[in-house]
């Protein structure tokens, strides 16, 4: 700086030698202070430091929260159950699907993608066996009046429900047995499938960032990030249908033993009809 | 005859020669004819599983375009079986020359215009064969072409 130069005049000179950004900031020292500058050497360490990173301005959107979880739904349709002693009763289950959007991680200073719902429909068609198969024909859910059980026949009824409680029925069952069954598939095989690797896709999606300057608006960050949190989604939800359907499902496998109390039920409600009626 | 709902079916070598047969009788909507057959030369009848249904379960069919990208593929439903596997009512004789078989209209399928592969699988699942016959594990798939206009 020159000898005697003070005020406006070093200034100037200051910001020739340094720049834009270090007057800005010495102004903004000079505002803040009371009485005159100092400009006298060692004391102008914003010339030594040299210009500063503009500041990060957040984009005005939601804030990411890290670690929140999405809670999916799950809704299955019930068709009207049909009448068969060959179909099987099935259940059906389709991709899940998710909203999301970008957010803000202010502390990271980037872009995030914050999952919002996600869902999973399936279908289970409940196929019953003809009405003369069940011991309890009406209504379809074992309560009903005990009009197929005879003296001639409880014991072979009491034999089937039992021998076949966790299998295939022979000829006697339960109606409860079906809708046990296909409950255990969507209730706990698909959605814990489902539930367990959820948690994974939302920590990998979590891990996802852009940053403001290779997004600067929202939509940006929407056409950066969301097309990354699909792959992950459906790599996740694909590997979901893959442990499920790895699931055993033949006889004595769990969703046969979940049928089990619906058989139990029954038979128990048999027996004590046999015995009110002193059937031998 | 003495059931055992509970013992685990494992799969066995197929001791049935059964022969398989894909007729696609429409593309739109894309119809299969799916059958199971016991050759003309045959020496004697071969039991098969009377269960073909639904889709997905026994037999899956995957719609390639001519890239061969899947286009779609069948889902695979889980069953609460009514036919006993061990039981013989569970399957259906057939005298050389007959066939078992299905039609499937695959309603709603996403199918590409121009060349396409059906590619359909069978497999029987636990319906290996009754307890005094086993006809072991029947297993195929086979690819076949078709134009969609």
């Amino acid at each position: 700086m020159p000898a005697g130069a003070t005020g406006a005049a070093a200034l100037l000179w200051l910001q020739r030698t340094a720049g834009n950004a270090a007057v800005s900031q010495l102004l903004a020292v000079q505002r803040a202070g009371a009485g005159t500058c100092k400009l006298d050497g060692d004391e102008l360490p914003v010339q030594r430091a040299g210009p500063k990173a503009p500041p990060v301005i957040l984009p005005a959107r939601p804030a990411w929260q890290p670690g929140r979880h999405v809670t999916p739904t799950y809704a299955v349709t019930r068709p009207a159950a049909t009448r068969s002693n060959s179909t099987p009763s099935t259940t059906k289950t389709d991709d899940p699907t998710f909203t999301g959007a970008p957010a803000v991680d202010a502390k990271g200073k980037v872009w995030r993608y914050q999952l919002a719902t996600v869902k999973s429909t399936g279908t289970i068609q409940l196929v019953y066996y003809t009405a003369d198969r069940y011991p309890a024909p009406t209504p379809e859910d074992d309560s009903g009046a005990l009009t197929n059980t005879t003296a001639g026949n409880w014991k072979a009824i009491t034999k089937d429900l039992k021998k076949h409680r966790a299998g295939v029925a022979d000829f006697w069952s339960a109606y409860r047995r079906e809708v046990l069954h296909e409950d255990y598939h969507w209730n706990v095989e698909w959605q814990g499938k489902v539930n367990k690797h959820l948690q994974k896709a939302e920590k990998r999606i979590a891990a996802l960032k852009a940053d403001f300057a290779a997004a600067p608006t929202e939509a940006d960050a929407d056409a950066a990030l969301k097309p990354q949190a699909t792959t992950i989604f459906k790599d996740e939800t694909d590997k979901a249908r893959a442990a499920y359907d790895a699931l055993g499902d033949d006889p004595g496998d769990p969703p046969y033993l979940a049928q089990a109390p619906a058989m139990d039920a029954l038979h128990a409600r048999v027996m004590a009809h046999a015995k009110a009626n002193k059937w031998s | 005859m003495e059931l055992n709902p509970s013992a685990p079916r494992k799969p066995s070598r197929s001791v049935a020669p059964v022969d398989y047969l894909v007729t696609i009788l429409d593309t739109r909507p894309l119809t299969l004819h799916v059958s199971l057959h016991n050759p003309v030369d045959a020496t004697k009848p071969v039991l098969v599983p009377r269960l073909l249904a639904p889709l997905g379960a026994f037999v899956n069919v995957t719609v390639l375009d001519e890239l061969s990208a899947t286009a779609w593929e069948s889902p695979r439903p889980k069953l609460g079986l009514k036919l006993h596997p061990d039981r013989r009512e569970s399957y259906l004789e057939l005298e050389p020359g007959y066939s078992h078989g299905i039609v499937f209209r695959l309603e709603g399928v996403p199918v590409p215009a121009g060349l396409c592969t059906a590619r359909v699988s069978y497999s029987n699942g636990p319906y290996t064969g009754p307890t005094q016959q086993p006809i072991g594990a029947l297993t195929f798939e086979t690819a076949v072409p078709f134009v969609r206009a």
